[in-house]
């Protein structure tokens, strides 16, 4: 048998990473990935939670399903946002978008 | 070791190798293929938690359909790579990584100081050994009422073995979403729709707007046949060129002059 301390430092990690690139990359796409594995940090979370508590609740199952719907919903949005960006700028690169900053 | 630890072990390094891949590499499109490659691993350790049914929507959803659009962005815009991590500002290549690890070690000392995680995953009974006996580690058996004519059926989610004969973590996770979670569901479907929606409208109206500065075909003049020169619709399609060109370099200067 697993740990489920095993699994909440791997998605620990995986957040850590994702945090990292976040802060680091100056891209907006590559920072959109780097938020989507934060995502699947937290959903690794709440499935190994799910399982060391509840033994009949699906709770963090159907939780999951419910982060998964919001994350392509933002997905979605978000690079049509980048892609309009794009289109007015030639550039997407993080620092170079302030456009509401005058 | 057992086994199953094992092959958790793999793939979570896998993962983590991979998804550091996504921080260093320079070329977007890496950055994009070695996180599929991360969340195919995510994906083993689904399962390997006993839900297969949210293993499969992971390869489904996350890289087989969101990955994807995000391929298909950087090859609608030509993402150039970007600089490399030791030629940023040094706020953003010395603070980010120093931020992300401490932020893993505060993690990693709550998970292994906290005694909710030690004991089996019970925060109301700490000192309970026979429960924490009974949840240690990742095993559940959930009994649900799947098929009511059917009776109460038991349901064995052990990773170790697929046993024939009974219902998996999908049935009851649908039984569970269809039923306690229907509202939060329809609530999902609308927030899709919304977001569908929602990116047509904002990728095209920029669209439209750019087209027609561009073409003078566009504003009623034809450029199949070219006009004569010093013809009247010649004069036309010039003025219309002009303009434009005009108004471009002028949007140009402002952007300019705002900076």
């Amino acid at each position: 048998m697993i740990p489920v301390s095993w699994y909440l430092i791997f998605s620990a990690v995986l957040f850590a990473i994702g945090l990292t690139g976040v802060l680091t990359r100056r891209n907006v796409l590559i920072i959109f990935m780097c938020v989507e594995l934060m995502m699947n940090a937290v959903n690794l979370t709440l499935v190994a939670f799910a399982r060391s508590f509840g033994t009949v609740h699906f709770a963090g199952d159907a939780f999951v399903i419910f982060v998964v719907t919001v994350a392509a919903a933002e997905a979605a949005v978000g690079l049509a946002i980048i892609v309009s960006l794009a289109r007015q700028q030639e550039s997407i690169d993080a620092d170079q978008i302030d456009l509401l900053k005058e | 070791m057992a086994l199953e630890q094992l092959v958790f072990l793999v793939f979570a390094l896998l993962a983590i190798v991979t998804s550091l891949g996504l921080v260093i590499f320079k070329d977007p499109v890496h950055c994009a293929l070695s996180l599929v490659f991360a969340f195919a691993n995510i994906a083993g350790v689904y399962i390997l938690l006993g839900a297969e049914f949210i293993a499969a929507i992971q390869v489904l959803v996350y890289s087989g359909a969101i990955l994807v659009l995000f391929l298909f962005v950087m090859m609608l815009l030509q993402v150039r790579p970007g600089p490399s991590l030791n030629r940023l500002r040094f706020f953003q290549s010395g603070f980010g990584p120093v931020l992300g690890v401490a932020f893993l070690v505060e993690v990693v000392l709550v998970v292994l100081t906290s005694g909710f995680v030690l004991n089996g995953g019970n925060i109301t009974k700490p000192n309970n050994t026979q429960a924490a006996k009974m949840q240690a580690g990742v095993e559940y058996s959930v009994s649900v009422n799947v098929i009511q004519a059917a009776g109460p059926l038991t349901i064995q989610g052990k990773a170790d073995g697929i046993q024939p004969n009974t219902v998996g973590h999908t049935a009851a996770l649908g039984k569970e979403l269809y039923s306690t979670y229907l509202f939060p569901f329809e609530v999902a479907s609308i927030i899709l729709l919304i977001a569908a929606i929602g990116a047509i409208v904002i990728a095209r109206r920029s669209l439209v707007s750019d087209e027609e500065e561009d073409h003078p075909k566009r504003r009623g003049i034809s450029l199949g046949s070219v006009p004569a020169q010093g013809s009247l619709q010649a004069f036309e399609v010039e003025r219309q060129t002009s303009q434009s060109q005009r108004r471009k370099e002028a949007k140009k200067r402002t952007v300019i002059l705002k900076k």
